[in-house]
């Protein structure tokens, strides 16, 4: 754990160069209740650096690292290494740095009713490499504590807290802490600062700020030789960021009753580059990007006595896209999660485009306590209201997971003098969510199960599938949600909207015993914004269930071609258990509905199966241009079919027909219901002449 | 023809207001038990008079042990040239909401002798170790002394008030009522002042009044310290006064300042406020106006103010 520290701090004292001169101010004293001592550094180039350290009902002295670098005279650097013993009173170390250019970072720890040592240091940095300038400032602490040398276990009312942040001079933000009632071992650390590269005709210039955190805390860890899990173990690790635009992150995981190791990291900045590809100046010619954003990952694993450890992720951009991942679960743990937010934006002459969006993300595998629980939740949104969530919950087993959820807008604008096309130039501007998960586990007389939507407005799009009992599942599924608005810049054209929402999976259960009762299903739903709604499930008992399904809900308006809107649910699936069920139903507003339905139910010692498709929608459509006879009248209707293409049971019960009722063709209050029938393979529009007939009818 | 010397004082007006931004004397509270003194004495002699005051006040709002304390709030370097003021755990444990000590001496005399000739003397004291507002004093005197002589007679007066105080530096807005304190700056710094001020006259003949007054001791700094000295020598109707006259005012005014560098954050704990110190003010001032002969009329007013807010 020191090996790094030593190191980066080696590295950032390379970094300091120049002659500065500093003054230094010793602050030491003590008090009927405690002591203090502190030391500030100001240097003649404006930068300026603090530490202090405290402690009361105890005593703080000289650590067994010793300092981890030496305070020089001429730069403002400090740092302290100091040994707490405080069983009945507090401690506090801190370092803090502000740089020349106003980048500042600081570090410090609260320790109480235990003993711990703390190395820290801070500092600035302001180099040029190779053409590269990098100024900025820095701070790092390393803290310890535990059952091991001259540490005592921590009693029950103990803690030591620790933080460390950093802020650029442009207001990029980054923060990282952890606080345990337990031991720790713990390298922190924080910075903020600028780099530009100058090199003509590119420029790069970049500001921000980062902090990090490594260690283990919590219940004794496994290091010590003594792993227990026991007493109070209650870690909080967690860091934010934020960038000067209102884009933020963070990530945090907390554990009740046990132990982590984590790695976290958080950071924020804008970089902006630009290219002049003539050499003529700012204004022609030149393309200029700007990205800006924060992040948040942490990488953890650990273990709970049966108490609990949640995770959570987040990130929110300046524009209101957001996106979280969430995990909570009771047993041992390993993963990784992280969130991100951020806008990037480029421009040459007029033409442009830009994108503000936010992302998150999960991963890694977790197994329940007994009888315990576990679950991911992953969300995101856009500002204009389509979101996505993406589910995964697990009794009594285990699961492997991957989860990645986002959200944002874009724009593109083109010039359409470059293009050479007349009016404005073409501009489409979109805006949506989306969510995806895999998920890989077993249930042990418990329960697993999943859930993706995606709803943008009105428009709604759920895929699910479960198994209780002894099962393993092995699925993945993913929604979108959005709208896309095109303006062609043509004065012929109209504007084309698109606004929906799509779900889908793709997956298998399979009992895992013999004996024991195991259900699984697998479901799709959708609905658009004028209630046509579909769904198609699959379920299976005691058995195995196969399953791809997709949903889509929404609509398609082109302006003078036409409009769409509609929702279609699609399955294929192969049911094989003592009993099983195909389903497909849809209907619409005005109460029009079409369903297949197929199943069979066996004795128990004989199984049954069935291998199908399956699909459902409603909708409307108006596309005078494409339909000529429908004027301004639009078509809408309901349809299910079901095709099979294998059978083995016991029953024949089944059905393979769908159904279609078509309106708008014919004049006002009058309807006609059609059939289509796939067995017999024959179709009747009720429509006269467009009857069609298809094979031996 | 020989021209009797005749002296004109008009009116010799000094104000003393020696305040520099953010630089001033800090009042100590007053102590829990209080005194108070009020005298008034008054004679009409023909004959021989004579009048001796003398007042000493010496306190502290800590210990008058002859060194200053800084506020327990405030760490100071070893220095003396920087101080911090910590807004972090366990710094709240171990330091103490002391206040920054302010030490003061007043001291006041008269000696008055009036010999062969008619007396006519008034005079009223008052002393009160309360604390005071803007517009009452701790210490207040005032004395009208009238004579006239035989062809020996002689009347000799003279006044002496020093006020001294230093104090050490102190958190602005935990001694302060006024919010818009703590702007100009945030620790007040420390100060080393001595004023001195009196009169004397030797007069065969004249009208004396003399007005003297200070405050020191206020429950906040919203209030400044104050000094007052008046004095005024006439004859009778167109009888000019004879004799001499003398007003003095001596003062060494030391200031620090405060010079706020600024504020290292222990994010999610708290931060701490850094101060450079300095002695950023020495004023040595002196004023010393004497008339003799025939004195028409001699007047001085001093006036001193010392404070963050100053009325």
């Amino acid at each position: 754990m020191r090996l790094p520290y030593l190191l980066i701090g080696a590295f950032l004292l390379a970094l300091c160069m120049g002659a500065v001169s500093a003054e230094t101010y010793v602050f030491e004293g003590a008090t009927s209740t405690g002591q203090y001592s502190g030391t500030l550094v100001v240097a003649n180039d404006g930068s300026s650096a603090l530490s202090l350290a405290a402690v009361s009902e105890g005593t703080m002295s000289s650590g067994p690292l010793g300092a981890p670098a030496p305070v020089p005279t001429t730069i403002p650097l400090v740092s302290q290494d100091i040994l707490f013993d405080v069983q009945d009173g507090q401690g506090f170390a801190g370092c803090s740095v502000i740089g020349a250019s106003g980048d500042k970072a600081s570090t410090a720890t609260l320790v109480s009713g235990t003993s711990a040592g703390v190395s820290q240091e801070a500092g600035t940095f302001d180099t040029s490499l190779f053409g590269v300038s990098l100024a900025g400032a820095y701070a790092g602490q390393e803290v310890y504590s535990g059952p091991v040398g001259a540490f005592s276990i921590p009693l029950s009312n103990s803690f030591i807290k620790s933080a460390s942040a950093a802020t650029s001079s442009s207001g990029d933000h980054a923060f990282i802490q952890v606080n345990t009632s337990g031991v720790l071992d713990l390298f922190q650390g924080a910075a903020a600062g600028s780099v530009v590269a100058p090199f003509d005709p590119l420029y790069v210039g970049v500001n921000g700020a980062i902090a990090g955190q490594m260690g283990d805390a919590g219940s004794i860890p496994p290091e010590s030789g003594n792993y227990q899990i026991s007493g109070d173990g209650k870690v909080d690790a967690s860091g934010t960021a934020s960038d000067a635009q209102g884009n933020t992150a963070s990530t945090g995981t907390q554990v009740e009753n046990g132990y982590l190791s984590f790695f976290q990291i958080v950071g924020a900045g804008t970089i902006d580059a630009a290219y002049d590809f003539f050499g003529v100046g700012p204004s022609e010619g030149v393309l200029g990007v700007n990205v800006s954003g924060a992040f948040a990952a942490q990488d953890v694993y650990g273990e709970t006595a049966g108490s609990s450890v949640s995770s959570v992720s987040s990130a929110t951009s300046a524009e209101g896209n957001s996106a979280s991942a969430r995990l909570r679960t009771d047993g041992s743990f390993e993963y990784t999660q992280g969130a991100l937010a951020g806008a990037a934006s480029a421009g040459f002459n007029t033409s442009s485009a830009g994108i503000d969006c936010a992302l998150a993300g999960q991963g890694g595998s977790f197994e329940t306590s007994s009888d315990g629980h576990g679950m991911i939740s992953s969300r995101a949104a856009d500002s204009n209201g389509n979101s996505v969530f993406t589910d995964t919950g697990v009794e009594n087993g285990y699961l492997d997971f991957i989860q990645i959820v986002g959200a944002g807008n874009a724009d593109v604008e083109l010039d359409a003098d470059l293009l050479g096309i007349p009016g404005n130039g073409p501009q489409v501007t979109g805006s949506g969510a989306f969510g995806i998960q895999a998920v890989e586990g077993e249930s042990s007389d418990g329960m697993l199960m999943s859930l993706t939507e995606g709803s943008a407005g009105d428009n709604v799009a759920i895929v699910g599938a479960g198994s209780t009992g002894n099962s393993t599942g092995r699925l993945a599924q993913v929604a979108v949600a959005g709208d896309v608005n095109v303006d062609t810049g043509l004065p012929t054209m109209d504007d084309i909207l698109v606004n929906g929402a799509l779900a889908g999976q793709i997956g298998k259960f399979q009992n895992t015993t013999a004996s024991g009762s195991t259900n699984s299903i697998a479901a799709g739903f959708g609905a658009d914004s004028q209630d046509d709604m579909a769904i198609v499930f699959s379920e299976v008992e005691n058995g195995t269930l196969g399953f791809a399904q997709l949903v889509l809900a929404g609509s398609i308006d082109a302006g003078q071609p036409g409009n769409l809107t509609a929702a279609l649910a699609l399955q294929a699936s192969n049911v094989n258990g003592t009993a099983g069920r195909v389903f497909a139903n849809t209907q619409n507003a005005a109460g029009d509905e079409s369903s297949v339905n197929v199943s069979f139910s066996n004795n128990k010692n004989k199984v049954g199966w069935i291998s199908s498709a399956s699909a459902a929608g409603a909708g409307t459509v108006n596309s005078p241009l494409l339909i000529g006879e429908i004027g301004s009248d639009s078509i809408s209707g309901t349809g299910a079919g079901l095709w099979e293409f294998e059978r083995d049971g016991i029953t024949q019960q089944y059905s393979m027909n769908a159904y279609a009722n078509l309106e708008g063709l014919l004049p006002d209050n009058a309807t006609r219901t059609g059939k289509v029938n796939l067995h017999d393979a024959y179709a009747y529009t009720g429509l006269g002449g467009r009857d069609a007939e298809v094979g031996n009818h | 023809m020989i021209l009797k010397p005749i002296i004109f004082v008009a009116t010799a007006l000094t104000l003393l207001i020696l305040c520099p931004v953010a630089l001033a004397d800090i009042p100590p509270t007053a102590t829990p038990e209080t005194q108070g003194f009020l005298t008034a004495t008054s004679m009409s002699v023909f004959g021989t008079a004579t009048e001796t005051d003398s007042v000493v006040w010496q306190g502290s709002n800590l210990n008058l042990d002859g060194t200053l304390s800084n506020a327990g709030n405030i760490l100071v370097d070893t220095t003396g040239r920087a101080a911090l003021v910590p807004h972090l755990p366990v710094f709240d444990d171990i330091l103490n909401d002391t206040p920054g000590e302010v030490m003061y001496t007043v001291a006041y005399s008269e000696n008055t002798i009036a010999d062969q000739g008619f007396v006519s003397y008034a005079k009223s004291s008052s002393l009160d170790t309360a604390n005071q507002v803007v517009n009452t004093k701790n210490l207040e005197t005032t004395k009208l002394l009238e004579f006239v002589g035989s062809e020996t007679g002689r009347a000799v007066s003279s006044e002496d008030m020093v006020l001294d105080t230093a104090g050490s530096m102190d958190i602005t807005d935990e001694i302060f009522t006024c919010p818009f304190a703590g702007e100009s700056t945030g620790i007040t710094p420390e100060f080393c002042n001595i004023l001195e001020m009196g009169s004397d006259v030797d007069m065969t003949i004249m009208s004396l009044a003399t007005t003297m007054s200070e405050r020191n001791v206020a429950s906040t700094a919203d209030v400044p310290v104050a000094a007052d000295y008046a004095i005024k020598v006439t004859g009778f109707g167109d009888v000019p006064a004879l004799g001499s006259a003398s007003a003095s005012i001596n003062a060494h005014l030391q200031e620090g300042a405060a010079r706020y560098f600024g504020t290292y954050e222990f994010e999610d704990f708290g931060d701490a406020d850094v101060y450079l110190f300095g002695k950023s003010s020495d004023v040595q001032y002196s004023e010393t106006t004497t008339a003799s002969g025939e004195i028409t009329a001699f007047s001085k007013v001093l006036s001193y103010q010392s404070g963050i807010r100053r009325t």
